[in-house]
């Protein structure tokens, strides 16, 4: 037998998942809630992409509260902290994410004879219009600051109950919540009469919420699907390309010959596939890809700013505080709340709560106390990366107990221990390398790119050259922090050497 | 502390009578959607998703990258078809990683290195110390 049999305690605690969503739903999109009526299509200019026309149903979407929320969402958390231009909010990623699924579809029917396009294109009923939905619906399930705020809830045991389950195999956190947003009764209830019926259109949420986690009812159609949520799908160039436009980040990526070179498969597997003719344009958008990575999402500053972002967190739930009202305990918690109502010192009476906030309001970020690497590691051949990553990878208690080991070896503290904070990054994903058929010649089998070229093998050895673990605290507390790690991660056999404190810049 | 998937492959590893397996993703996640279907341990540690034309386990591709962060494998430049179990990775993995496991466990994971060596296994010589 095949995967999970779901138990008992798994479904009683979905079951309160999807109330918990609907019940947002419901204040979101309360049943009295006045929407105008859109009398016609309209144009939406887009920095990265320029202009795109949206349909009345569709403006008739982004002009819920689900969707305009998502102005007040940071599109790449607190990078803006580290890369002042990064001020770019999901609401334009999802209007730009809209622009290329039209591409996408525009390129695939374009291949073919005129009056026979693969996928059917009207507006307002059918595949065209589901991916549309889908594209617009795809990301209604993040909360505040995006990511961080996801790496959060990603540990509550509803969240790791979907994470094993082969329905939600790939899906990150934030796309099963969009999923079961799209699936509620009181979304389907507003879809069916202030959208369907209303604009006479003729789209199927069931369709809808599967594409959003990468799947369709028909098998033969997965490639729709995989154009909102695949390997090289619309939500991964537009946040590439939007993300480096906003960092300042120059980036080599030919979106122009990937069109071009795109075509639908019906031959060479089970079911009709994307393949990219070329592997040029797929190369350079897995490099730059791990550009952003290097460069920007693990970067030393941007790292510290999500962690205290956690710390915050983990003090409100740990303090039973309620931040605007609302607590922290289980993820669909965090969909209450956007960026500027957690970033507000008046959220809270506690006055640690507020301190935390200005700080992260003032920037006055927290600083590497240890660095660890090969350089300043002294006994690196015996893998001690691998304690501190399963830390990091198997729960937040974990890295928790490291953390108060550290806190309570230090002599002086001048702070609380949700301002001694250990991070591990991660290497990102590179499936798309594992999963994406290019070939060189129409002659040619499509083969997977990293059967051409092992892109993904270099990006890894790349990335694990330059990988580094820290412990951020106050810059008051770096030599403390240092002494006391020092002493906390001997015991685990980390020597951290007098390298250390030279990466961290301390004198 | 209990064990999580990246502790039950590296159990896998060292059991392993082979240095060196293949780099080729398709054939080591069809080797575990195999192994996870087979063996209880793997079961609620393991999701895959078969929409791609192969099995595909996020949480396996997570694994085989902190598997290589932490030295316990590595890919040979500059061809990087093929990965290594280096003899200090074995190492630790026998230390540090071995003794969480009861004996129904380490059955389960000597019979997985079988498969494994089969599905995925390579002759020649290491490339890396």
């Amino acid at each position: 037998m095949t995967k999970n049999v779901v138990k008992k305690e798994e479904l009683s605690s979905r079951k309160e998942f999807e109330d918990r969503i609907n019940d947002w739903v419901t204040v979101q999109l309360p049943p009295d809630l006045k929407q105008y009526k859109v009398k016609d299509r309209k144009v939406i200019h887009d920095s990265v992409w320029g202009s795109h026309v949206f349909q009345k149903h569709e403006i008739a979407v982004l002009d819920t509260p689900i969707i305009q929320r998502l102005r007040r969402i940071s599109q790449t958390g607190l990078v803006y902290l580290t890369f002042p231009s990064a001020t770019h909010t999901r609401f334009e990623h999802t209007l730009g994410v809209c622009n290329l699924v039209s591409r996408f579809v525009r390129t695939l029917n374009d291949r073919r004879p005129f009056n026979k396009g693969i996928i059917d294109c009207s507006t307002d009923k059918g595949e065209y219009a589901e991916m549309k939905m889908a594209a617009i619906l795809h990301d209604c399930g993040h909360s505040f600051f995006s990511h961080a705020s996801e790496d959060v809830y990603k540990w509550h045991p509803v969240m790791q109950e979907f994470l094993i389950d082969d329905h939600f195999a790939h899906c990150k956190p934030h796309e099963i919540i969009s999923h079961y947003i799209v699936k509620s009764k009181r979304f389907r209830d507003f879809f069916d009469n202030c959208i369907n019926k209303e604009y006479k259109a003729e789209i199927n949420l069931d369709v809808v919420a599967e594409m959003i986690i990468g799947r369709h009812p028909d098998e033969k159609k997965t490639f729709q699907a995989e154009i909102i949520n695949g390997p090289f799908d619309a939500d991964k160039l537009d946040y590439i390309f939007r993300d480096s436009f906003f960092f300042g980040i120059t980036l080599t990526m030919d979106t122009e010959r990937l069109f071009y070179t795109l075509e639908l498969d019906e031959e060479s597997f089970d079911r009709p596939y994307l393949i990219v003719r070329s592997p040029v344009p797929l190369e350079q958008i897995l490099f730059s890809k791990m550009m952003l990575y290097t460069s920007i999402y693990h970067h030393q500053k941007v790292r510290a700013s999500e962690s205290m972002l956690k710390g915050l967190c983990e003090y409100i739930k740990h303090n039973n505080l309620k931040v605007s009202g609302r607590t922290l305990e289980h993820p669909v918690d965090f969909l209450y709340l956007t960026d500027e109502q957690v970033l507000n010192p008046n959220a809270s009476d506690d006055k640690t709560f507020k301190r935390l906030v200005n700080n992260i309001l003032d920037r006055v970020l927290l600083h590497r106390g240890v660095v660890i690497c090969k350089d300043t590691v002294n006994n690196f051949e015996d893998c001690f990366e691998y304690k501190l990553v399963k830390l990091s990878r198997s729960s937040p208690n974990d890295l928790l107990k490291l953390r108060s080991d550290i806190f309570y070896a230090m002599k002086e503290k001048d702070c609380i221990l949700q301002e001694i904070l250990i991070d591990i990054p991660q290497l990102p994903s590179l499936r798309e390398a594992a999963q994406t058929y290019t070939s060189v010649s129409l002659e040619q089998t499509p083969e997977l790119i990293n059967k051409i070229f092992p892109v993904d093998g270099w990006l890894r050895a790349y990335g694990s050259r330059k990988w580094r673990g820290h412990v951020f605290c106050p810059e008051s507390m770096q030599k403390e922090v240092d002494k006391a790690a020092r002493k906390v991660l001997g015991k685990m056999n980390i020597k951290v050497n007098d390298r250390s404190p030279l990466y961290c810049h301390m004198n | 502390m209990s064990f999580i998937l990246d502790d039950v492959i590296g159990g896998v590893l060292y059991f392993s009578k082979k240095t060196l397996f293949t780099g080729d993703p398709k054939v080591i996640h069809e080797t575990f959607y195999e192994l996870r279907d087979r063996y209880p341990l793997m079961q609620s540690l393991l999701a895959f998703t078969k929409n791609s034309v192969y099995p595909f386990s996020k949480q396996l591709e997570e694994t085989l990258n902190t598997l290589q962060i932490c030295r316990i494998i590595g890919m040979e430049n500059p061809d990087f078809e093929r990965y290594q179990i280096k003899s200090g990775g074995k190492k630790f993995i026998g230390k540090d990683i071995i003794p969480l496991f009861d004996k129904n466990q380490l059955k389960q994971i000597k019979e997985m290195a079988k498969v494994f060596d089969k599905k995925c296994g390579q002759k020649g010589r290491a490339f890396q110390s």
